[in-house]
């Protein structure tokens, strides 16, 4: 196991509550670079919360979070604004983090080349979906918190998520995954977590 | 002393000061030469300003001390002293409208003083707006703090905008600044400290019993660190296969 | 500081692009001012020289009106369509914030210059260099106070108190621009002021901008 100071994610005793509501009870998780985690549960366990805190942007109630870098949030759906077509949404982020040359790349691997000229919102939830992937990709996070990336998702769909969550480790992100689909991802996944009415499950559960 | 002490001790202290005001403002102190009775408003309408004044500097230090320390228990200093603030600046404009019906013969004039009251009020009424957006306390209190600091920085401009904006169209004077001591009567002035004293007395005692009601009121995080052991899991490549 | 410049640059063309698509400024702001000078007139008239002197005045209040629903484009609209959370995470706080000032600079003049040509042509009133400079001026001001009281006001609910925020922070550059646009007024005391509230509200505006964005 590598040192604590080389991972890309470390949350310690973190937990977050919404007034009395305990959306997610402490917990610590810490991911090292190039690493997939899955996150299960049912809805309302806190899956959602255990990505906003890791991604930092929700606040943990208690503990600390550290990421090495960049961490982004995005819900399936997340990413570009209604009016702007994929290319200008994917462009922009790939503008921000200085890395256009991959844009291109991005909008071919997950078939939306024919369709990058169109507006964001005659899109399918699908194929919005895939423009949240593309835009995951672009960003080159270090820590990529993707929620439930594959909802919406045909088959083919699904295995591209797979895709994307492969090259993001490729290089070197930690990607932290909250889905109801492990079919799919399972295959990509160092390890999976369970949250239960925001408590963590060490496997196995 | 105790908290619940000092508590009780200002609430004597201003409930005596408050009957002293009473007996000078009302019966001691002769009436004005010139204003009449009127002018008795006086010796409320400016404690009533000076303690708003008072409070929102307050909120201004609060908001950024919680803003470097990032306690609640300044944020909940500086909504207590907005509370105050506001109520006060709507009753000094109140008083102050009150006072000036009968003796300018006007509700209201584009004074600066007045106007930047206003928008002091209008200001920290927004202050409080936006505390109840977030569910997160953390996340009220930062706003309500950049509010604060960002409407207490505009307030000089608006003021010396107004001063100018007067200067310009030369209207009649109707506010002048309180002279000195020699201009007024020993007796109303010393009604006028009674004022004074009283309204702040007053004031520390309501803030220091809201504090309390919002110390109550929040409740710590329902969860608790080392109570239980906490679930720890470290991914690390090729974990699950 | 090169890459602050050309991020805020990209978030600003970002915001262009998003209007030639949307052109929700347009359709929001332009009939606004609009009705707002078409009804001041009826409200103020029918003395021609009435009319002509609350001419400046008249458009600086739309002006300020306007920036209350052009608020809604820095975080209200991105919260909406789920990219709040990433520009967060893209940007640097200053390049998000001097790239939505810039964007929002534009709007607030334009709609400083649609307000002054319409009250030109109804009103029968005229302006002065003097009180474009103040235009362009007061506009940047109220861009600096806009983005910050809407990143605060980002939900829908209690839109209303972005009103209450950002009159009076207004209030300023009100003043001054009507005063600098006024004809046989001394304009540079008030075009200097109006520099000292650009100042201002766009250092406080750097200085919290971060606050507002963490998590």
């Amino acid at each position: 196991m590598s040192a604590d100071g080389a991972m890309s994610l470390s949350l310690e005793c973190v937990s977050c509550c919404f007034g009395p509501t305990v959306a997610l009870a402490p917990l610590t998780l810490r991911m090292s670079p190039g690493t997939v985690c899955l996150v299960t549960g049912a809805n309302g366990s806190g899956k959602t919360s255990l990505l906003r805190v890791a991604a930092g942007v929700t606040r943990p109630t208690t503990g600390s979070r550290r990421v090495p870098g960049m961490a982004v949030y995005l819900r399936s759906g997340d990413g570009a604004r209604a009016f702007q077509t994929p290319r200008q949404a994917i462009r922009f982020v790939g503008g921000m983090r200085d890395s256009p040359g991959s844009v291109e790349e991005a909008l071919a691997l997950l078939g939306l080349s024919d369709i990058a000229d169109r507006r964001v919102r005659e899109l399918s939830a699908g194929q919005r979906a895939r423009v949240t992937l593309a835009v995951a990709l672009v960003c080159r996070p270090a820590l990529a918190c993707l929620d439930e990336p594959t909802a919406h998702l045909d088959a083919e769909g699904s295995v591209l998520a797979g895709e994307v969550l492969s090259r993001l480790v490729g290089d070197g992100a930690a990607v932290l995954v909250a889905t109801h689909d492990d079919r799919v991802l399972g295959k990509v996944a160092d390890s999976r977590v369970h949250l239960r009415d925001g408590v963590l499950q060490a496997a196995p559960w | 002393m105790s908290r619940g002490a000092v508590e009780r001790v200002l609430g004597v202290l201003a409930a005596l000061a408050a009957a002293a005001l009473v007996v000078l403002g009302l019966l001691v102190a002769p009436p004005d030469a010139v204003q009449g009775q009127a002018q008795r408003l006086m010796y409320v309408h400016v404690p009533a300003a000076w303690v708003a004044y008072l409070a929102f500097a307050a909120v201004l230090v609060c908001s950024v001390a919680y803003l470097v320390r990032r306690d609640l228990a300044w944020d909940r200093r500086a909504q207590a002293a907005a509370e105050l603030g506001v109520g006060l600046t709507g009753l000094a404009i109140m008083l102050g409208s009150i006072w000036g019906r009968p003796v300018w013969g006007v509700w209201w004039t584009w004074d600066p003083r007045l106007v930047t009251t206003v928008v002091l009020l209008l200001v920290y009424v927004g202050y409080l707006g936006v505390r109840g957006l977030a569910v997160d306390a953390h996340v009220n209190a930062r706003r309500a703090a950049v509010v604060g600091v960002a409407g207490f920085v505009n307030v000089p401009l608006v003021h010396f905008s107004v001063v100018w904006w007067r200067t310009l169209h030369q209207p009649p004077t109707v506010l002048r600044p309180a002279g000195p001591a020699s201009a007024i009567e020993p007796v109303m002035l010393v009604a006028l400290l009674a004022g004074v004293v009283a309204f702040t007395l007053g004031a520390g005692w309501l803030y220091l019993r809201r504090l309390r009601v919002l110390a109550r009121r929040a409740a710590p995080p329902p969860v608790s660190v080392g109570a239980r052991p906490v679930p720890s899991v470290t991914v690390v490549r090729g974990d699950g296969e | 500081m090169v890459s602050v410049v050309s991020r805020a640059t990209r978030v600003a063309l970002r915001e262009m692009a998003l209007e030639a698509g949307a052109r929700e400024a347009a359709t929001v702001v332009a009939p606004f001012v609009v009705a707002t000078v078409v009804l001041a007139g009826l409200g103020l008239g029918p003395r021609p020289d009435v009319l002509r002197s609350a001419a400046p005045g008249v458009s600086w209040l739309v002006v300020v009106f306007a920036a209350v629903p052009l608020a809604r484009s820095v975080a209200a609209a991105e919260r909406e369509e789920g990219c709040w959370d990433l520009l967060r995470g893209l940007a640097p706080a200053s390049a998000l914030l001097w790239g939505k000032v810039a964007a929002l600079w534009v709007w607030l003049a334009a709609a400083w210059a649609v307000a002054t040509l319409l009250t030109a042509a109804l009103f029968n009133a005229s302006t002065t260099a003097m009180g474009a400079l103040g235009g362009g001026l007061g506009a940047l001001g109220l861009a600096g106070v806009t983005v910050l009281f809407g990143a605060i006001i980002g939900a829908q609910r209690r839109s209303g108190m972005l009103a209450v925020l950002l009159l009076p922070a207004g209030l300023p550059a009100l003043l001054a621009g009507t005063q600098a646009s006024t004809p046989g007024v001394d304009a540079g005391a008030w075009i200097a002021l109006l520099v000292a509230y650009d100042l201002i509200t766009l250092a406080v505006a750097w200085a919290a901008f971060p606050v507002l964005l963490e998590g």
